[in-house]
């Protein structure tokens, strides 16, 4: 019985008070979150080794530089602060 | 000799094998590898066997929704249908019909089975009256969502559950039209097939190049 059934706990949502749309939006945000269309989109078509190797190191320098601009975005928000001398 | 070597002291890896060849000593220090993995940083560090493990999902659903929004196993008794009909008698959520919808990029299919599995009734964007490219529109599947709904209801199957497969155009307009037509949705499931590298995998074709 639970073999059925089984696809119905996994990646399912409820729809209440008939708002499909949002339903739809948040099964979606899960989706895209655990990156299951990403992998749906590579494996339609076989991805050589040499454009694999090209596609990863290309996400881990991305990904770095991300996360290095958020630091000093950061970092430099700390400017935003009240004026210590407001009388000058 | 090598018997000799291995009944004093169990290797665990290649490389304590290879050490202990090398050093030819008795003195059994068992080197573990427990701080990295060698291929952790590198290019070729690539998960060939990715765990099957259904986790809960990684967005907590039920805060988005402000109640509860994931099925859970509890949820497969519960009663769905209209209270104020008393004609009609209320069904449990694992008896209902589910409607498949395959979306892919150039046309979707539409296929309605019962709570068991057998099928019952199919269209798709030819059957409405689409050609060629044209069955791989919204419009399209909106069509194809309002002729399934008008055929559900003629049935009186007002309550139904939705599984989503593939990424395509015709994936939210499908189930609009089926809303369009007066059918109530209850859930809407996702089975978009994700291929996982193990021995039997057939390799997929190779790029277009246009």
């Amino acid at each position: 019985m639970w073999n059925v059934h089984s696809r119905f706990l996994a990646r399912t949502v409820w729809v209440r008070n008939g708002e499909v749309d949002l339903a739809y939006r948040a099964l979606n945000r899960v989706l895209n979150n655990e990156e299951v269309f990403k992998t749906a989109r590579l494996w339609e078509r076989y991805e050589k080794p040499f454009r694999k190797r090209g596609r990863l190191c290309y996400e881990k320098a991305h990904e770095i530089y991300n996360n290095e601009m958020e630091r000093k975005i950061k970092f430099l928000m700390r400017k935003n602060r009240a004026n210590p001398w407001p009388w000058n | 000799m090598l018997n000799h070597l291995f009944s004093r002291f169990v290797p665990l890896s290649i490389s304590t094998i290879q050490q202990s060849l090398r050093t030819l000593s008795f003195t059994s220090i068992q080197y573990k590898r427990s701080h990295t993995d060698i291929r952790e940083g590198t290019v070729r560090e690539v998960n060939l066997h990715p765990e099957n493990i259904q986790t809960p999902l990684s967005i907590d659903v039920d805060k988005y929704y402000g109640g509860s929004g994931q099925v859970r196993e509890t949820d497969f008794e519960k009663l769905i249908g209209d209270t104020n009909n008393p004609e009609v008698p209320q069904m449990k959520y694992e008896d209902l019909p589910i409607v498949h919808m395959k979306c892919t990029r150039n046309n979707t299919i539409v296929d309605v089975s019962d709570c068991t599995g057998q099928q019952i009734f199919r269209t798709s964007c030819g059957v409405v009256g689409f050609h060629n490219a044209k069955k791989g529109t919204t419009t399209a599947a909106q069509a194809v969502g309002i002729h399934m709904g008008n055929n559900l209801s003629r049935r009186n199957m007002k309550h139904v559950r939705v599984v989503v497969k593939g990424t395509g155009p015709g994936r939210l307009m499908a189930i609009k039209g089926l809303q369009l037509a007066g059918i109530d949705i209850v859930t809407i499931t996702d089975n978009t097939s994700i291929p996982t590298l193990h021995v039997g995998l057939q390799r997929p074709k190779k790029m277009r190049r246009v």
